[in-house]
């Protein structure tokens, strides 16, 4: 059914392919870190293609004059500064994103300056954060904060680089040197929630910097992840164990896989091999990476029309390769599995508790 | 193999984590996704549009889904579905978190007013209140798509996946439309008074609003706005307040509490946080 190989210093885009081909035609969930895609080329033949910020650092602005007292800043003799160290704390864990104890990033934020800005715009070029939306569509009951993030694409695989104007007061003119970058991204808390600045906030009440590791990870241009104890996995609650600011590897791994280090291909490895059905490679598998010590998964991808694969950015490790169908037309169901031995894990890597026997055994069938 | 459509709900299903992370949404039961919606639809989507705000600072986009059967409320026989987000332009503008609603696609639908709009809603929760409809493959038994997988539920099995039928699933609805909203003791609901009507001397019926969204367990949710009914009496130089009921989503529910303001002053405006008993 499936051969693999691993191998190191291949780059490839399966991985963000795949989830650009799960965005487009189903837009759920996929399993492990998901950048912001575009389809570049005609809704027939749609190329997905990766949104990135053209250049390190993100520079981004806050308007902490106007906080409600929803956001409480205990022991702060000055709430705007300590709601600006909230906030540079959380772009800091992931400018300092460890892939198998290695920096394999060059992501990097700066603070600004203040905005005045209550509200989003789309196409000013500037990165504000605020607490102040008066949008009232913004905030359905349960968001908690939300980002909107600005892409702008190439018209076609040539044109690159290419140009674009940005709305701000000089019509700023911008180059984007890969086919699809981020233009702009903004950050809303939600003025109905309350958040504190403290990192042990009481019940009902969010950390302002755990809430901003996940908003910033969408600013730098992270989806959101199917991975349950990833910082990108978008949903928890008010207690304790939702107060997460640390990093899972595969956290990590997307904001390496986005802004690679140049030792990033040197330092990580790479598995690849074909997915095969009777002889025929099978288009459009879901491979999944799961670390086989701790039965964490790692990474994930689909597979080409050939059949193959390569998943990149794998840290050192022996892992299983788990491989899914997709349905095979629109009108098939959900995929169900029976005998499959799960996972169970903690807000960290290393509280994986469930160490799967063998996860490549399972029964599968569409409904 | 033709490849048409992904579906991989199941997938997040496999994460039989405990809800951890750093969040951009409470992750809501289907009690909560109840009681905080207006109005539950069955229905399709017919279009899809994407524009500018009026300051043009901002893209929306625009669903509008063909009612097929009211679940709760009584929604007109189409409604829209305001979202942030669309392409317009050279501008994409993604909103994570977001339901995607696909054009020729059924859904069940748990909505909630805009505020300050007329007609338009926004799905619960973001993207836990839009559940996908699929009809069974070489079947004629139609299902819903969990957006959470097991997630969802709570579930932790073996199997992985299940999706209850479109008629189990609605009946599950009913059952949480009908079930009363018990407040639990000792939750805190900070509110502001939004108006009084005097009864006789230092007699008045008080109506505030809560500010915040609560979530008191995972079965109730007292969305912000939620409308609190209480009578104040007028003692000495204070006012002494009997909540007696918090209306959600046009759902009365019974409350015991009660404030004392610190001085006699109009309590129209007056904020304080008031802890049910």
């Amino acid at each position: 059914m499936m051969s693999q190989k691993r191998r190191a210093g291949r780059r490839t885009r399966i991985a963000a392919g795949a989830a650009a081909l799960v965005a487009m035609f189903s837009a759920a969930l996929v399993f492990g870190y998901n950048p912001f895609q575009d389809n570049l080329g005609t809704i027939n033949s749609p190329l997905p293609v990766v949104a990135r910020w053209n250049s390190m650092p993100l520079a981004w602005l806050l308007n902490a004059t106007t906080p409600g007292s929803n956001v409480a800043t205990p022991g702060c003799a000055t709430p705007a500064t300590c709601i600006q160290q909230s906030l540079a704390a959380g772009f800091t864990t992931w400018s300092s994103a460890l892939v198998a104890g290695q920096s394999l990033t060059t992501t990097s934020a700066n603070y600004s300056g203040a905005s005045t800005l209550t509200d989003p715009v789309f196409d000013d070029c500037q990165n504000v954060i605020g607490f102040s939306d008066t949008n009232s569509s913004d905030f359905p009951t349960g968001t908690i904060a939300f980002t909107q993030v600005a892409t702008v694409t190439a018209t076609s695989p040539t044109a690159v680089p290419f140009q674009y104007q940005c709305n701000d007061a000089s019509s700023t003119i911008k180059t984007c040197n890969f086919e699809d970058c981020v233009a702009d991204a903004d950050m809303e808390f939600n003025p109905s929630v309350n958040f504190t600045t403290s990192l042990t906030p009481a019940s009902g009440t969010f950390s302002v910097q755990s809430v901003a590791t996940h908003e910033e990870g969408h600013m730098l241009g992270l989806d959101h992840s199917g991975i349950g104890h990833a910082v990108m996995f978008p949903y928890g609650d008010s207690t304790a164990a939702g107060q997460q600011t640390q990093l899972a590897a595969d956290d990590a791994i997307g904001i390496s896989f986005l802004y690679p280090s140049s030792n990033y291909l040197s330092s990580t490895g790479a598995i690849s091999g074909t997915v095969n059905l009777s002889g025929t490679g099978v288009f459009g598998a879901h491979v999944i990476a799961v670390n086989a010590n701790t039965g964490n998964a790692v990474i994930d991808g689909i597979t080409a029309l050939d059949g193959t694969y390569t998943l990149d950015g794998v840290p050192p490790g022996n892992y299983y390769i788990l491989a899914l169908p997709f349905a095979p037309n629109a009108d098939s169901g959900v995929l169900t599995i029976d005998n499959f031995s799960g996972w169970l894990c903690g807000y960290a890597d290393s509280q994986c508790t469930t160490v799967p026997v063998n996860p490549t055994s399972y029964t599968g069938r569409y409904h | 193999m033709k490849i048409r459509t992904f579906l991989l709900a199941f997938v997040s299903a496999l994460c039989l984590a405990p809800p951890t992370g750093a969040t951009t949404l409470v992750r809501m039961s289907l009690s909560q996704l109840t009681q905080a919606s207006s109005v539950i639809v069955q229905g399709q989507v017919v279009a899809r549009t994407a524009r500018l705000n009026a300051s043009r600072t901002r893209i929306m986009t625009y669903t509008t889904v063909q009612v097929e059967k009211a679940l709760k409320g009584n929604p007109p026989s189409t409604v829209i579905i305001e979202q942030p987000g669309g392409t317009v332009g050279n501008f994409h503008v993604h909103v994570p978190g977001a339901a995607q609603l696909r054009p020729q696609t059924q859904y069940v639908l748990f909505l909630e007013p805009v505020a300050g709009s007329s007609g338009t809603f926004h799905t619960v929760g973001m993207m836990q209140g839009a559940f996908r409809v699929y009809q069974e493959r070489n079947g004629v038994q139609r299902h819903v798509v969990l957006p959470l997988g097991a997630l969802s539920t709570g579930t932790q099995a073996t199997t992985i996946g299940q999706s209850p039928s479109l008629g189990e699933f609605q009946m599950t609805i009913s059952g949480a439309v009908a079930a009363p909203i018990v407040i639990p003791a000792g939750t805190m609901l900070p509110v502001v008074i939004v108006s009084t009507q005097f009864q006789g001397a230092g007699q008045a019926v008080v109506i505030a609003k809560t500010t915040s969204d609560l979530f008191p367990s995972k079965a109730v949710v007292i969305p912000a706005g939620s409308q609190l009914v209480g009578n104040a009496q007028r003692i000495g130089t204070k006012w002494k307040i009997y909540w007696n009921s918090v209306s959600v989503r046009g759902n009365a529910a019974h409350v015991s509490a009660v404030s004392e303001t610190s001085n006699a002053e109009d309590l129209k405006g007056q904020s304080m946080m008031v802890q049910t008993r």
